[in-house]
């Protein structure tokens, strides 16, 4: 019995050590996380609530209160850089949808597949700066897209100089570019659903739309949801091409300022603390709806 | 045992080493730092000059150079004070001045400056000294400064005159005017009919002019200004302004010397400039090293005074903008970091590889100016504009010069679309009502400006 409880003591101490060697194995992580992620994260809190300029320590500047929120929330620009965002949103459905329907198209297992596969991936490789310039030198008004246009006998213009065409040409280029990203996961979901499932419902007398909406779409929710919720957030902090879309002479033209070009453009002017109020509230959105996605999924589930 | 130990010594290598990369910006090795913003010729002239300098001295120049718009220069230069890694020596415009010193980032210089025997500071302008000088104490020196007058390309106009396109009663851009006995000035209705006969099918184009810099010729010529006299309210409806901007937006909308709006976005007209297609363009002195490696078949620039108001006894007007180079308050190697500006604006080498060979900037230093002038090698034609407009008085400063940050000015450009339209978009305003809309929102701008002004002052003081 001794030795029993002394066997159980042993391995106690033991399992005991190699948790304190687990912890220091973490603790170098754990570390990095608290100083250069909770840190800032607080600091950009309570500089939320001060006319903090940047340069200075965050403790010398002034306490607002809610001044830089009620400032930004009376901000006709900030509202509209929030419906920009908000628009250039749409694309997150559209990919989502396309990108399915890409992928059952490559899941059939057709001739030259993987060509197509990889022709799809290409804009997710590429540098999102390169691609808006080349999405900035297609759609000007003697451009590609135009010239295109013209020859079917419709007139083109300038879109990028037009208030809502120029968001939608980010729309585009966003689903353009994610549209391989998408389409892989899909691919991959695809194939998980098992063949036994289809063969089933078609004795059961089941046809091609009752397949795709009974089978596939319920099967392959899991990524649907992870893009829908990862769409939600790289979505709301839509930036570069917000930013580089408009050619030089133009750029900065508040029709297609996003939040986080608003963000950035408050931060370049030294108002560091409106631009941190700026942030928690993008977040605390970005939260909000990644959480109801999260209850709203769940409740499905059930 | 032998685990623990190796997990022990593995935990403590990965602690040390964390914070060893923590802190490696704040080695101090006797090296110094230079962070500027540059277009790719100018940034290889710079590091030809820390090359150099490290090969006389030892002292070991490490150059960081931003090649985007100058607004991510200072964005960058803002998240290093912040994050207190500023490096040893940056730009610093006079206009940026006040908010970094307001915010204890620039030293004092004076005493190094005065202790340095091997070069010449009085040699440097002494307005442009006076610059980085507060309160009898010195936050910088300067280094260049930039004007931007209008240049013309010769192969087109030569070519317009032979066809007998040219306006028979406006003289070509390089030749005196026989009244003044100077470089003829063309008032607003000569330069947009000149440029209206350089408009030939789709090669040529007359002009097309960058707003955001050119049009500030336009206003100050027509004798209005951004803001009043002590910079605090935005002055963008007065009937001189409303002349300016309709005179600018008509050159470009309504007279033939632009191609045409359809084809404006196609190509920016830098771009049309540097493939030889534009007959005016504005020439920076910055730009005149990148434009010397054009297509002397297509293009052969010179450089001319910006038009003026078609009143009479109006002046022609361009900006001209000062950049020097400040030490961070925390530079280790103060003495160092200003013997290396010194090296690089007042000695025989920055004129050798900076203005003759490279031709980035004008030379800041009095006995530097004739002998520019004077040098045959030296391009363009037209090159002593570049200082005349500043010594008789045509240039004036960028309005973001006077005030604590650039918002308000911003706004105004941010949205001008509302007024130039587009191909298949009608503007929403005319130019007019434009000015109406944006001048309360421009003001609204500003004062939360001189608020921060005044919270930063109060706080320093």
């Amino acid at each position: 019995m001794d030795s029993g409880n002394g066997q159980l003591n042993k391995r106690r101490r033991l399992g005991g050590r190699e948790q304190v060697s687990a912890y220091l194995f973490v603790l170098p992580a754990v570390l990095g996380v608290l100083i250069f992620y909770f840190v800032p994260l607080l600091v950009s809190f309570f500089g939320s609530f001060t006319n903090w300029g940047g340069l200075e320590g965050v403790f010398d500047a002034s306490f607002v209160g809610f001044k830089n929120y009620a400032g930004i929330l009376k901000d006709p620009y900030f509202g509209q850089a929030v419906l920009n965002t908000l628009f250039t949103m749409i694309g997150i459905p559209i990919g989502i949808t396309l990108s399915l329907l890409l992928a059952l198209l490559l899941n059939r297992g057709l001739k030259g597949t993987n060509v197509f596969r990889v022709v799809y991936y290409v804009p997710v490789v590429c540098g999102i700066v390169a691609i808006t310039l080349m999405w900035q030198n297609f759609l000007a008004p003697n451009g590609p897209f135009n010239k295109l246009l013209e020859k079917m006998g419709i007139a083109g213009m300038d879109w990028l100089a037009h208030r809502v065409w120029a968001k939608v040409a980010i729309v585009v280029m966003c689903v353009w570019k994610g549209l391989g990203y998408s389409t892989l996961l899909y691919i991959a979901g695809l194939q998980g659903v098992p063949r036994t499932y289809y063969e089933a419902a078609k004795l059961d007398g089941a046809g091609g739309m009752q397949l795709f909406f009974k089978i596939t779409v319920p099967l392959v929710r899991p990524v649907t949801f992870f893009l829908f919720v990862t769409g939600i957030i790289t979505g709301a902090q839509l930036f570069t091409e917000a930013q580089l879309i408009l050619p030089a002479a133009s750029r900065n033209q508040n029709y297609v300022k996003t939040v986080v070009l608003y963000l950035y453009e408050q931060f370049g002017y030294g108002y560091v603390g409106y631009a941190s109020a700026v942030a928690w509230l993008l977040a605390v959105v970005v939260f909000a709806a990644t959480g109801l996605q999260f209850a709203l999924e769940g409740r499905k589930k059930d | 045992m032998k685990k623990k130990l190796l997990s022990f010594i593995l935990c403590a290598f990965l602690a040390v080493a964390a914070f060893a990369f923590a802190g490696c910006g704040n080695k101090n090795d006797g090296s110094i730092t230079l962070f500027v913003y540059a277009q790719a010729h100018e940034e290889a002239a710079i590091r030809q000059m820390a090359a150099k300098y490290t090969e006389k001295t030892g002292t070991v120049v490490n150059v960081n150079a931003v090649s985007a718009e100058s607004e991510s220069y200072w964005t960058k230069l803002k998240s290093y004070a912040s994050s207190k890694s500023m490096p040893d020596i940056f730009y610093m415009g006079p206009g940026q001045m006040e908010y970094y010193l307001n915010n204890n980032q620039l030293m004092d210089i004076g005493s190094y400056i005065s202790a340095n025997t091997e070069y010449d500071y009085e040699d440097l302008y002494g307005e442009l000294r006076d610059e980085y000088v507060v309160d009898g104490k010195t936050y910088g020196i300067p280094g260049s400064f930039s004007v931007y007058p209008m240049g013309y390309n010769r192969v087109i106009i030569d070519q317009i005159i032979e066809a007998g396109w040219w306006p028979s009663d406006v003289l070509p851009p390089w030749e005196d005017d026989p009244a003044t006995g100077k470089q003829v000035v063309y008032t607003w209705d000569q330069f947009s009919r000149a440029a209206a006969a350089c408009t030939v099918g789709t090669d040529w184009y007359g002009t097309g002019l960058l707003e955001r810099w050119a049009l500030h010729s336009w206003i100050w010529t027509a004798g209005a200004d951004w803001l009043n006299a002590d910079k605090t309210k935005v002055t963008v409806t007065t009937p001189e302004f409303r002349k300016g901007l309709k005179d600018f937006y008509e050159l470009h909308r309504t007279r033939g010397a632009v191609q045409g709006v359809d084809s404006e976005s196609a190509m920016n007209h830098y771009q049309r400039w540097l493939n030889g297609q534009e007959a005016f363009f504005n020439v920076g002195t910055w730009d005149v090293g990148g434009f010397d490696k054009l297509n002397s078949n297509k293009i052969e620039y010179g450089i001319m005074p910006c038009p003026r108001s078609d009143d009479p006894g109006s002046e022609w007007y361009t900006y001209s903008a000062f950049l020097g180079y400040s030490v961070a308050q925390t530079s280790k190697n103060p003495e160092k970091a200003v013997d290396f500006i010194l090296y690089y604006t007042t000695s025989q080498d920055a004129y050798d590889i900076l203005v003759k060979e490279n031709k980035i900037i004008l030379p800041a230093t009095q006995s530097k100016q004739q002998t520019y002038i004077d040098d045959p090698d030296i391009t363009p034609v037209g090159k002593e504009l570049f200082l005349t407009a500043m010594s008789e008085g045509h240039t004036k400063r960028l309005p973001t010069t006077y005030t604590y940050n650039s918002e308000w000015f911003d706004f105004f450009y941010a949205n001008t679309t509302e007024f130039w339209g587009g191909p298949g978009l009608a503007p929403k305003y005319t130019t007019d009502e434009y000015l109406d809309w944006v001048e309360p929102q421009m003001q609204e701008r500003l004062d939360r400006a001189l608020e921060q002004k005044a919270q930063d002052e109060a706080r320093r003081k």
